[in-house]
């Protein structure tokens, strides 16, 4: 059972996941998801994402990566997320599922910590004519 | 029952208790003017004066210091305004346990696509609505304004397939209702 901590999740009797690791592990497991073109910073996340890194340099801590559009809300037995993207390439809905469930799986399977809502909001659609895609078929049949 | 006034460390005045003035000491900091014999020998003004001669030396750094943001730093600015601009209002993409939306501007923007690059057309769409029946899942009602030239001869069921099928491909949903208010341009010279 995982329980909330003031923004960190504990998974077991003294082992402590930071929301900051969580962010982490969804971040890139959204971005290896085929069709994510990127991760859309909200201005909430983004300033307390300088928050954060101001807070780091004062601490004298590495100062992370950022962690754009990702929301981590820690409740008392597990936690919900929120994926901000841009997706392209693919349908944006083929692209969300894949998300949501790659996603879940990564930050279950290794963080331990349960996870019981991804929401995924799809907010720009990069645009190829469809004239410009190449099927399949041909893709296969130009291969050496 | 009367109470003392709270002690204070150091007067309203800006006087330290010898009585000399905090102003004239950060002054002969700043200016590196040599003491008088008071301030050299009084304690109050000698600790007055090494606090003001690190704050002196540190505000001289921070002057000093070349501050340049990270060059990625607009980039990310740039992108959440245009997040901000794009999440306002969002239409259900997905539902169930793991829900997800989509900006009705990101759809709005597929749909103009897929009229201006409607094949040997010269079409230009323009205000695009974009609704979630209430009454239905997974699909969405559409509305948008499409400028034809005068007197060119739209072939409607051409571009209804075309925008399903541009939606379709990148959304990844079907339209219920497609709305075409089309529009014929006036190309007269002088028209706006």
């Amino acid at each position: 059972m995982t329980t909330a901590l003031g923004g960190a999740v504990e998974v077991a009797e003294g082992v402590v996941v930071e929301s900051r690791a969580i962010a982490r592990l969804t971040a890139t497991a959204a971005r290896s998801v085929d069709g994510v073109v990127s991760l859309e910073p909200t201005l909430l996340g983004f300033v307390a994402d300088l928050g954060r890194q101001l807070r780091d340099v004062i601490t004298g801590r590495d100062v992370a990566d950022p962690v754009d559009g990702i929301q981590v809300s820690a409740e008392p037995a597990a936690v919900r997320l929120g994926v901000a993207l841009s997706v392209g390439g693919r349908p944006a809905r083929e692209v969300s599922v894949e998300v949501s469930r790659t996603v879940r799986d990564n930050v279950q399977h290794n963080l331990g910590v349960r996870v019981d809502e991804v929401r995924v909001t799809v907010v720009d659609v990069a645009l190829i004519p469809p004239e410009a895609r190449v099927p399949q078929q041909q893709v296969a049949a130009v291969a050496p | 029952m009367a109470l003392n006034p709270p002690r204070r460390r150091f007067p309203s005045t800006g006087r330290l208790p010898c009585g000399r003035s905090v102003d004239a000491l950060w002054d002969s900091v700043v200016s590196g003017a040599e003491l008088d014999h008071h301030s050299a020998s009084c304690p109050h003004c000698q600790t007055a004066l090494d606090g003001l001669r690190a704050l002196h030396s540190a505000t001289r750094q921070l002057v000093d210091e070349e501050v340049s943001a990270p060059p990625s730093l607009l980039e990310r600015v740039m992108r959440v305004v245009r997040t901000e601009a794009r999440s306002g209002e969002t239409v259900p993409l997905v539902s169930g346990p793991d829900p997800a939306r989509i900006s009705t501007k990101a759809v709005a923007a597929v749909v103009r696509f897929a009229v201006d690059t409607q094949p040997g057309a010269v079409l230009r769409a323009r205000r695009c609505e974009v609704h979630a029946p209430v009454d239905a899942v997974d699909v969405l009602d559409v509305r948008v304004e499409v400028l034809v030239p005068e007197g060119y001869r739209l072939h409607e069921a051409a571009l209804r397939q075309r925008i399903e099928a541009v939606v379709s491909a990148h959304v990844g949903m079907r339209l219920r209702e497609l709305t075409l208010d089309v529009v014929e341009a006036d190309t007269r010279e002088g028209a706006t």
